[in-house]
């Protein structure tokens, strides 16, 4: 059980109620032209390039045993890069980063929590990305672990492919039966929810929706 | 109620009406002096006659609507005053003394400061007074205790009190006379009332504190702290609206006029009048004290929005949330003349360093944000400054050998910190003396409970507590140069330690490329790293056990404090190329946070390294500085989150904490159009200032902060 982890962000204030930290993972069924966080588009792990902090000296280069650095302009054969690493830790500038590292949700918890004390006036933890619903079970689990730790949660999905996974991952299947009930579930870009006769929501037709667990 | 604005123009231009010019003045002052050393008068006694000769000559004025009568020409920032040649007076009796005493540390202090290394000094100037004492005794009361004890057993410093009072009262009456003149007979009947009894009314007790303030200043001795002043000033306030004297709208209009003198007579460039609120009252259990005076001054300072006065909140888990709301909302405003202290991590502090239980209630933050108690601390806080990153330097001074292994390396940077601390602490206590050589201080003394049963001034320790603090500044520029160090000569292999110096001492020329990997890459101080966390520890501790154990003329001994202020300009200036990416002669580090741009997980990082870092070994005080992006402090949520950060921070054990809410681009479209951005401000330190009245050096400092850029 694995998240593919874009990147973590402390103390954000853009991402739901109060003081958060934000997980952004990586992978997305859509590919919106207009992605804030392309990214977080695919799901296996990239090398970034920061052009901004590159000076063009060509350790990378020399550093890669598979040639994807191109010099003059500098560019990367991404079909060549087998993700070693070895021009990252070359590059004296910061400039090249691997990004997209899974973590299981045991991992993440720890890291998720050394700010838990900033969370404390209403904020918590959002998970992001990409599409968190793509890892459903995951994120879930995710939730049920900081929920025993009593930190408030958020996370966004499109509603598109991951659908059958949001529904699960909402509506309670065995691994998030402690969110049932206690969460607000607000319909945004042509997404329905229907409140059903016991007291639960479902969506009825699909579309993105933003889950907030109190 | 008359704006800000207006009152600063009512100070500016107001007329003088009675008293001397200043070059008069001043050489009134000269000759007091002179005539007292040649009769062989004991030098206190002397004092006090310079004190009374200048608040005697000193030319004052009165405008048709001042709320209070506060207008003094007196400036003590330079010589255009007769203060200013009591200044010039303590600079030469300081040299004089110390030639004489320790001719060696003098001649050391001095080559010291101009390597970047450490600086020690008599600080005559982190004072305040008994305010309590002040506010109950009144003047006459303070001259009956004076003549009391006089008359029992006469002294050169039982002498110099009752002067000092004297010329305390004389001082009242003149202005009474002055205000009676300018047919301001409202202002007159005060002067008159507070020369004949303690204060009264809220009003009669804020132009006491007004007086007092201009009388300790002309003897030589900033007022570094006004008290707890929601605390003092209640019990006036509540008699004041029970006889129906005042209104809450009233009381608040009085306090924008008080306040406002403050901001009149500097224009922010004193450092800052600096008022302490909140925080728990005396006695068991523990119950903090803001009241609704708290409420009406805070108003009262938004409603200012002035670098000076400039506020501290003591924060305890009772302190009520709307106050830290009240305080986040002048900061979204850029009114940001503000520190918070962690009350019970300071309380915490104290006991460690043996003062008692009883007194911890009257805490204050003097200066900036050092602790001390009220009215019976003599708190030297700046007695010496300390760079901690200078010993990296040393490590490639000409001729050491190239040490052979990281471990070396790091313990002959221990070594050599132990050494110029020692030297410098050695210095320091020559110092510690000279005080009372320099400016005994009877009008200050006059104020404090001990000194008069003791019967010694405050510059003979007659305190309850005395202490000398010793500044340590430039711990990340320290820790990420040792770092630096580590990862490029010994993990890395990159360059050998010969050629690294050669390269510092190039400044880099040549070597960018080494230079940013030295920004970009090795672990930094101020990102939760837990390398660099544990060296900033292990740094502090050998710092702190030495300052602590380090034998000192006062009883209170030697205290560490973690902050730098803009003294990290200085010392940068002075010092060479370091191993961390920074620039011969630029800034170390600031305060206690990281190098700019060196904090890579923002704030939740450097609040994570302070937290690794044991502030109750920091009693001369630690202050994180924080600059954010205005955007992120925006609206409802940016508000809340400077509320959460304070007490987050706290709870993890930081000592103080301060914010700046500046965009890089409007301080460079203030450098190039200064006069359109006049009311532009920035905390800098420790006080505020206007951005345009600041040097270059300065506002290039400020600028590199805002943009989060060491480069
Ligand atoms: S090693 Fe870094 S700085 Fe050098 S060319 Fe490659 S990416 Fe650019
Ligand atoms: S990660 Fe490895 S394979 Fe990919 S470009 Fe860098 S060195 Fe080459």
């Amino acid at each position: 059980m694995k998240i593919p982890v874009a990147a973590i962000r402390r103390l954000t204030l853009h991402d739901g109620p109060g003081t958060r930290t934000t997980v952004f993972v990586k992978g997305c069924p859509l590919h919106c032209r207009w992605c804030h966080n392309p990214e977080c588009l695919s799901a296996r792990p990239q090398l970034l390039f920061h052009d901004n902090h590159c000076a063009g000296c060509g350790r990378c280069a020399e550093a890669c045993p598979h040639g994807a650095h191109i010099s003059a302009p500098h560019a990367i054969d991404r079909s060549r890069c087998r993700l070693c690493g070895k021009c990252v830790d070359a590059c004296w500038r910061g400039a090249l980063e691997i990004c997209g590292r899974d973590y299981t949700p045991e991992a993440l918890l720890p890291i998720l929590m050394r700010d838990a004390d900033f969370y404390e006036s209403g904020g918590g933890v959002t998970v992001s990305g990409g599409e968190p619903l793509l890892y459903a079970e995951a994120v879930a689990r995710l939730f049920a672990l900081l929920r025993g730790h009593g930190i408030r949660l958020v996370t966004s999905a499109s509603g598109e492919s991951a659908w059958k996974a949001a529904k699960c991952f909402v509506f309670g299947s065995a691994a998030d039966a402690e969110l049932t009930g206690d969460f607000d579930l607000s319909a945004i870009s042509g997404a329905r929810i229907k409140h059903l006769d016991n007291g639960n929501l479902e969506l009825s037709v699909p579309g993105a929706f933003v889950v907030i667990v109190r | 109620m008359m704006r800000p604005d207006q009152i600063e123009a009512s100070f500016d231009e107001a007329v003088f009406v009675d008293g001397l010019p200043i070059s008069d003045v001043s050489a009134g002052v000269r000759r007091v002096y002179d005539e007292g050393e040649r009769s062989g008068a004991p030098f206190p006694v002397t004092r006090a006659r310079m004190l009374a000769y200048a608040l005697g000559n000193a030319r004052l004025a009165v405008n048709k609507q001042d709320a209070f009568a506060g207008i003094v020409e007196r400036h003590y920032l330079d010589s255009r005053y007769g203060v200013g040649e009591i200044a010039r007076i303590q600079g030469e009796r300081a040299e004089a003394v110390a030639r004489r005493d320790f001719p060696e540390g003098f001649a050391r202090t001095n080559s010291a400061w101009a390597e970047g290394r450490f600086f020690t000094q008599a600080d005559l100037s982190h004072t305040s007074p008994d305010w309590d004492r002040l506010l109950a005794f009144g003047i006459p009361g303070l001259i009956a205790e004076a003549e009391q004890r006089h008359a029992a057993n006469p002294t050169p410093f039982t002498e110099s009190v009752v002067l000092a009072c004297h010329a305390f009262r004389d001082f009242a009456l003149r202005f009474a006379a002055v205000c009676n003149r300018e047919g301001r007979h409202d202002l007159a009947a005060t002067l008159d009332a507070l020369a004949a009894r303690p204060p009264e009314t809220l009003h009669e007790a804020l132009q006491l504190a007004i007086l007092y303030w201009h009388v300790q200043e002309t003897e030589g001795e900033w007022v570094r702290s006004f008290g707890i002043f929601d605390r003092q000033y209640l019990p006036f306030l509540e008699r004041d609206l029970a006889a129906g004297r005042l209104t809450e709208e009233s009381a608040e209009d009085m306090l924008v006029s008080f306040f406002a003198l403050f901001h009149a007579e500097s224009k922010g460039r004193d450092a800052g009048a600096p008022f302490c609120f909140g925080g728990y009252l005396p006695g068991e259990p523990l119950r903090d004290g803001s009241n609704r005076l708290t409420r009406l001054a805070w108003r009262a300072f938004r409603t200012l929005g002035t670098p000076s006065p400039k506020f501290s909140i003591r924060v305890n888990p009772d302190t009520p949330r709307e106050l830290l709301r009240f305080a986040a909302e002048c900061i979204q405003e850029g009114k940001n003349a503000m520190v918070f202290a962690n009350e019970p991590l300071v309380r915490k502090a104290m006991l460690r360093r043996g003062k008692d239980p009883s007194d911890l209630a009257n805490f204050i933050p003097i200066g900036c944000y050092e602790p001390a108690i009220m009215g019976k601390e003599l708190s030297c806080t700046m007695q010496c400054v300390f760079n901690l990153s200078k010993p990296v330097e040393d490590l490639f001074a000409d001729g050491a050998a190239a040490p052979a292994t990281w471990e070396e390396a790091e313990a002959r940077y221990f070594a050599a910190l132990e050494r110029d601390l020692r030297e410098a602490l050695a210095i320091a206590r020559r110092w510690e003396r000279a005080w009372n050589d320099i400016n005994p201080s009877p009008m200050l003394s006059a104020t404090m409970a001990e000194c008069m049963e003791r019967g010694l001034d405050v510059s003979q320790f007659g305190t309850k507590y005395a202490t000398s603090g010793v500044v340590c500044a430039g711990l990340a520029t320290a820790v990420d140069s040792l770092l630096a160090i580590r990862t490029m000569v010994f993990d890395r292999g990159m360059i050998s330690f010969d050629d690294f110096r050669a390269v510092l001492l190039a400044d880099w020329e040549g070597r960018e490329d080494l230079r940013q990997f030295a920004l970009r890459r090795p672990p930094k101080w101020g990102c939760g790293d837990e390398t660099a966390d544990a060296l900033a520890r292990r740094i502090c501790d050998l710092a702190a056990d030495l300052i602590e154990k380090a034998p000192s003329a006062k009883p209170g001994g030697f205290q560490m404090g973690l902050w730098s202020i803009d003294w990290c300009i200085g010392i940068g200036s002075n010092m060479k190329a370091t191993p961390d990416g920074r620039h011969a002669g630029t800034p170390v580090s600031k305060n206690s946070g990281a190098n700019f741009g060196c904090d890579a997980e923002g704030p939740a990082g450097v609040v994570g390294s302070l937290s690794r870092l044991d502030h109750a070994r920091f009693p001369d005080g630690a202050v994180l500085d924080v600059m954010l992006p205005p955007r992120t402090i925006a609206g409802e949520e940016g508000a809340e989150f400077l509320v959460n950060f304070v007490r987050t921070l706290f709870a993890r054990g930081g000592q103080f904490v301060h914010f700046n809410s500046l965009s890089p681009d409007k301080l460079r479209e203030a450098q190039r159009d200064p006069a359109k951005y006049r009311n532009l401000q920035v905390r800098l330190c420790g006080w505020n200032v206007r951005f345009v009245d600041l040097d270059r050096a300065h506002q290039d400092w400020i600028i590199r902060e805002a943009e989060g850029s060491g480069a």
